[in-house]
């Protein structure tokens, strides 16, 4: 059983964690065209090579980042998200947007 | 019985001649040693057949000695395809030959080896394909004729189980190389497991022979094993297979009823070589063993292997066998010796001094059997004249033992799984492994080296390398030089006759091999599907060598080319007792579970939790679940929801934070309100859904399915790992036990426990959330309307599960509180028309085909799959979940059955239950877009027949919810 | 006097019904397993903890406030404190403690006040008490008993007095602490409440090759 480095936890059997896909930048969801949004949710290119990755260390809820070799299988480094992600990420507001909620619990 | 003569010590290293033993085999008793394996006892009892082939039925007898082939296996009491030459004898056993039909000694099916010309590979299913059907008639006769040994079908089940191991340094097998390995390793600082599958440490050194005068092994292997036993830092595992390479080094070990998975930082394979047979006609009767065999039968069970011998060889090796069966008393009619060259001159003056005739350039052609072809009475003799081709001139030898040794072939089987390439040095007609992973290292024959002084320095190399990569040492490797030549290239003599067996397991013999490439089978895979060659249980361990050459040489290849077929765990046979040990099933309780047994509940799994079905014996079930739904409606009902998933949001933008993960709008859900929360993946798919209550500004509290909330949580902490949001997200799902107390009466019965919130209709309303104590007990409570009846979830600490339950029945006795299950609130919420997440929906169903366009809020800059949710939307619509009715008399549909349009499939009923409140077969299916309006009628497939339901509108029960809103 | 019994009071154990043949005292609340009767210290010992005084809290402010608390902080993740008074402290992870009574804490110690005082905008309460069971394994071939379910090596070598592991055991997710008492190993097990009695039995199964066998909060106490 393969061995994943992780940066909380230290080596453990891959069977502690959870792929959570490659990682991928989301297109402006109320901009972009509806081909870039199915591109996004839909496509991935599948090539040989160094690709980015969601993983889970399941036993302590803990999400990182793993860059993986498609074609050796070996993982070159794993690190935090905090070193992708560094900032609140907001949203823009749809155009035509007002806040009001006209459904009541 | 006869008694048996054994050699005097110390022949015999495994055998304790102070601990007699009988057993029987065949129903005859026998005598032999503690220490002796089944094959070892009866072979010094003269009793050499032990089974019958696969196909032909004929006489075998142990050809390794060593558990690498299969005809030694037999059938010990209830367990098929023991191996009789690994199976240690114990007082009692009582053991039988397998695949034969009436008695191993008289077997009626041995006529079958006469009709071989007519049974050529791929003969049972060739000829009883066609007609159809012919092939049922014929199995289970085929079958009881091909068959392995018998199962018994009363067994017992045995306890094994399982463990994980760590080192530092792991050294597979214990022969010269692995001991040298081991102690290098052990004396720099590192900790080593040794592992071996014999009971003996030690390997080509408890059998072989390495010199004239027959002294080094035995100096040798007493020295290396002293250092190693004596070792701090080595453990040993003897009896263990290991039987995989995994990556990373992780490695199944299985010894006895145990199966380790071991993780080692560094591997040392030193798993030896298999000798090599000699293919030529009748190379199977019993009294036909590998020199190996045959000093394993002197060396470790002290039993003389017959009386004159011949020794067919392609190498030195075969002239020490001959010194080795010299020394103990058999008479060693000739050495045949394949090559033109002299061994050794020391080696051939040594045999010739005894007087043994040496034969050079020569093959034995054939074996010539004694009756029944029950043992080799002597050998046909042909010099050779062209590879695989002989003379016509014959020389006949009486013998009862033949030795033969063409040379050997790398256990390669665990380095391939490592990623190890093999190939054909032409010049040494040997198989050599290259291109290692990090971490796995090679060590002794295995790696092409057979002197004694080669295959020390190589362990040694090793495990320097080991080292470095441990940083333990900085030593450079030694040199290392091997001059032996041991294999023999083309040991094969294709026989007009045939049974020159490349394979013994599956009866397969030169021309078969051939023949499957002239049928178009080119590639060594192919070949091995079609004809079966190396599927047996020695796993092409004697069959992959011959096999690849003759491949090969039909398709005009090379060997490297032609390869062999990829060995792929496990190495050995192994018990699905193994695999199946001490499985870990883990089992969730809510806190009230002893509560449910006490009252009679069926118990039904949902995810790793068990949940009450409803309360009473199964056989009543429908009536159960009447009366328990008829009870909520009309009095009150108390149903465990402790699984419900849960999950806490907290921090200055939980709100925010809400309003991103689900779809509807929860930035100004007021304090003290619960609100319904959808979630739809990226693609636009409805995933799961739940109750979110807002504790306070920055708190929020939100249920999920029971089977879905771990997804939820996984993909919330995802999203925030990206998003940065100032939140807090807690799995809670454990720490809470809850309730939902529901029907007419359960404001009256919550009242006896609830002294600080006020419960009337006015101060907690539907949809509101409090905070109080029920029966002493800090709870939360939710007005739910989940079963359509006024109704409170009720969730307090888990530890406080069974007290708050208790407190309940107790408090509800006065109005007759019953507890329900879960396949009851299934049937009250399809009343009220909710669906459930993954039962009602599929991996397709987006928010407007569930009609939840009204939980979706478009106005908010986001969601996760808004857009998606976009785009689907502004598609035209093909197929709704909508309600459905039938008359009580009408056939039931059950989940699953199809809806169609005419020919066309448009979906399927998703629930359906009898419901007494509705007088009526209600469910809940999906339908054509044009057929979703209430009024339509949808055509339900049920077994067969085609049944006309009116869709109707939902819910069927209280439409203006004045029930739940009491 | 009354005989302690886990039924006489509303906070109960998860697995309060394992013990059926057990010496009880009152412990915040609930019943907490002593000893279990007509039975010496075995080699190794199982015992249920669940009902001891523990609360988590997590967030930015979290760490900072334990130490503001006087308690002693666990310095890197995935590892913990033992204070002289009986109080450990883990931290999981970065931002995450727990603070649980030991069976050798001072009297005096009031968790629930101690829980008080750390809360605060920035810190948010774990439910620790609840979502998981507390379960110890004492005394001899506690690295070889976890090898049975555990895939982790939890040899002294690389488990080390103060270590503490966040993985899978017997296929259910769970927290491994290391912390010697009365001279004995100690590995305290955290793992899903729901799931208590499976592990249990999971254990004691795993133990049984070594004559272990289930004791109470008495073992912990005693020095060898």
């Amino acid at each position: 059983m393969k061995i994943i480095n992780c940066p909380l936890n230290g080596p453990r059997n891959s069977s502690e964690f959870v792929h959570g896909g490659e990682l991928r930048e989301m297109p402006d969801p109320n901009n972009c065209t509806d081909r870039e949004w199915a591109e996004y949710v839909f496509y991935s290119d599948n090539q040989i090579g160094v690709i980015t990755e969601w993983w889970l260390h399941a036993p302590s809820g803990y999400w990182f980042i793993a860059e993986r070799h498609t074609g050796s299988d070996e993982i070159l480094r794993t690190y935090d998200p905090s070193e992708i992600f560094t900032k609140r990420v907001e949203f823009s507001a749809k155009a035509e947007s007002s806040q009001s909620e006209e459904i009541t619990a | 019985m006869s008694s048996e003569k054994r050699l005097k010590a110390p022949m015999g290293l495994l055998i304790d001649r102070e601990k007699p033993l009988s057993f029987s085999f065949e129903g005859k008793q026998y005598r032999g040693f503690a220490g002796d394996s089944i094959a070892s006892a009866l072979l010094a009892n003269q009793q050499w057949l032990m089974s019958r082939s696969f196909k032909y039925h004929r006489p075998r007898a142990p050809l390794t000695m060593a558990g690498q082939d299969a005809n030694t296996l037999v059938q010990l009491g209830g367990e098929p395809n023991v191996l009789a030459d690994r199976e240690m004898i114990r007082e009692g056993i009582s053991a039988e030959g397998q695949n034969y039909n009436g008695t191993l000694e008289g077997d009626k099916d041995a006529y079958l080896g006469h009709f071989g010309r007519f049974m050529p590979v791929g003969f049972y299913y060739r000829s009883f394909f066609k007609p159809m059907g012919v092939w049922d008639k014929w199995e289970s006769f085929i079958r009881d004729k091909a068959g392995l040994g018998k199962l018994d079908l009363t067994f017992k089940p045995e306890y094994y189980d399982k463990k994980y191991l760590f080192t530092d340094v792991v050294v597979i097998g214990s022969g010269p190389a692995g001991l040298s390995a081991a102690l290098k390793a052990a004396d720099a600082g590192a900790k080593v497991l040794l592992v071996e599958e014999m009971p003996l440490l030690g390997g080509a050194l408890t059998y072989n022979r390495f010199d004239i005068a027959g002294q080094q092994a035995d100096s040798l292997r007493c020295e290396l094993i002293d250092k190693v036993t004596a070792h701090d830092n080595i453990e040993v595992m003897t009896d263990t297979v290991c039987n995989a390479w995994v990556t990373d080094n992780y490695l199944p070990l299985i010894r006895g009823k145990r199966f380790y998975k071991l993780r080692a930082k560094e591997c040392i394979v030193a798993s030896g070589a298999y000798e090599q047979h000699v293919v030529f006609r009748n190379n199977d009767l019993p009294g036909i063993m590998l020199c190996s065999a045959v000093t394993r039968l002197m060396k470790l069970y002290a039993v003389r292997p017959g009386s004159r011998a011949v020794v067919l060889t392609g190498n030195d090796d075969g002239y020490l066998t001959a010194l080795e069966l010299l020394e103990n008393g058999v008479e060693v009619a000739a050495i045949v010796d394949l090559r033109s060259e002299h061994p050794w001159p020391e080696l051939l003056g040594a045999v010739k001094q005894k007087g043994v005739q040496v034969i050079q350039n020569s093959t034995v052609y054939e074996a010539l059997p004694s009756k029944g072809n029950k043992h080799i009475r002597g050998v046909d003799i042909r010099t050779i004249v062209g590879e695989g081709e002989v003379s016509e001139f014959s020389t006949t030898l009486e013998c009862d033992l033949l030795c033969m040794s063409a040379g050997y072939m790398p256990a390669y089987q665990l380095l391939c799984q490592a990623g190890a390439q093999l190939s054909y040095n032409d010049d040494a007609a040997e198989f050599t492994l290259s291109g290692l992973p990090q971490g796995v290292h090679i060590a002794g024959s295995v790696n092409g080296l057979h002197t004694l002084e080669a295959v020390l320095n190589d362990g040694a190399n090793a495990a320097i390398r080991a080292l470095r990569r441990l940083q333990l040492s900085d030593e450079s490797e030694q040199p290392v030089s091997c001059l032996a030549k041991p294999n023999f290239s083309w040991p094969i003599f294709s026989h007009p006759k045939g049974k020159d067996f490349v394979d013994y397991d599956e009866d397969l013999q030169a021309k078969d091999i051939v023949n499957a490439t002239r049928l178009g089978y080119r590639d060594v895979q192919l070949v091995k599907r079609f004809s079966t060659v190396g599927m047996g249980p020695s796993q092409g361990r004697h069959s992959a060598l011959p096999t690849a050459r003759l491949v090969a040489k039909s398709t005009e290849r090379t060997v490297t080319q032609t390869g062999v077929t990829t060995a792929r765990p496990p190495f050995a046979p192994e018990k699905l007792a193994h695999v199946a040990g001490r499985i870990f099933d883990p089992r969730r309780h809510t806190a009230m579970h002893h509560r449910h047994l006490e009252l009679g509940a069926k118990m039904i799994p949902a995810g790793n939790w068990r949940r009450p079905a409803f309360y009473g014996d199964a056989a009543q079930r429908d009536r159960w679940i009447r009366e328990e739904a008829e009870h909520v409606r009309s009095r009150v009902g108390l149903i465990d929801v402790s699984t419900l998933g849960g999950i806490e949001i907290r921090g200055a933008d939980a709100a925010e934070f809400m309003n991103r993960i689900y779809t509807f709008a929860f930035l100004k859900q007021p304090v003290g309100k619960t609100r319904y929360a959808v979630l739809t993946n990226e693609h636009g798919v409805v995933i799961d859904d739940g109750v979110a209550c807002r504790i306070s500004e920055d708190h929020f509290y939100v249920t999920a399915t029971t089977s879905g909330v771990e997804r939820v949580y996984r993909d919330m902490t995802k999203w925030n790992a990206q998003w940065r949001l100032d939140v807090d997200i807690l799995h809670v799902t454990s720490a809470f036990a809850a309730v939902n107390l529901a029907g007419p009466d359960a404001r009256k019965v919550l009242q006896q426990l609830v002294d600080d919130v006020d419960l009337s209709a006015e101060a907690f309303p539907y949809l509101a959330y409090r905070e109080g104590h029920v029966a002493g007990i800090p709870a939360r409570l939710l007005r739910v309307g989940f079963v359509g009846e006024l109704g409170y979830e009720i969730h307090v600490p888990t530890r406080y599960g069974e007290a708050l339950w208790d407190a309940l029945m107790d408090a509800g006795k006065a109005f007759d509180i019953r507890p329900f299950g879960v396949e009851t609130q299934r049937l009250l919420r399809l009343e009220k028309g909710h669906l459930i997440v993954s039962q009602d929906t599929d991996g397709m169903s987006h928010p407007g085909e569930l009609d939840l366009t009204w939980a979706v809020n478009r106005k908010k800059p986001f969601f996760v799959g808004c857009r998606s949710v976009d785009i689907v939307m502004a598609q035209p619509q093909t197929r709704k979940l909508v309600g459905f009715k039938l008359p009580l008399n009408s056939t039931k549909p059950e989940e699953g059955h199809l809806v169609l349009k005419g020919d066309k499939i448009t979906g399927n009923v998703t629930s359906c239950e009898y419901s007494s409140a509705s007088q009526a077969i209600i469910g809940l299916a999906f339908a054509d877009i044009a057929d979703s309006e209430p009024g339509s009628r949808i055509s339900i497939r049920v077994e067969g027949e085609e049944i006309m339901a009116d869709v109707v509108k939902l819910p069927f029960y209280d439409p203006e919810n004045l029930r739940q809103e009491m | 006097m009354t005989v302690i019994k886990p039924e006489l009071f509303d906070s109960r154990s998860f697995i309060y019904r394992k013990h059926p043949q057990a010496e009880f005292a009152e412990v915040s609340g609930a019943a907490q397993v002593l000893s279990y009767a007509d039975q010496s210290d075995p080699d190794t010992a199982l015992i249920d903890l669940s009902v001891r005084p523990r609360f988590g809290l997590r967030g930015p402010k979290a760490g900072e406030a334990l130490i503001a608390a006087g308690l002693m902080h666990p310095e890197q993740p995935n590892t913990l404190t033992v204070s002289d008074d009986g109080m450990m402290v883990l931290r999981l992870g970065r931002t995450e403690y727990w603070v649980l009574a030991l069976p050798n804490a001072a009297a005096e110690r009031d968790l629930d006040a101690l829980q008080q005082q750390l809360s605060g905008s920035g810190i948010y309460p774990v439910y620790c008490h609840d979502s998981y069971t507390w379960l110890a394994l004492a005394g001899e071939h506690l690295a070889d008993i976890m090898a049975k379910v555990c895939a982790v090596d939890l040899r002294e070598d690389s488990f080390a007095p103060g270590d503490l592991v966040m993985t899978s055991l017997a296929r259910v997710g769970g927290i491994i602490c290391h912390h010697p008492m009365a001279g004995k190993t100690v590995y305290s097990i955290f793992s899903d409440s729901a799931s208590a009695a499976y592990l249990w039995d999971a254990l004691l199964d795993a133990m049984a090759e070594f004559e272990g066998a289930p004791a109470g909060q008495n073992f912990l106490l005693s020095s060898q």
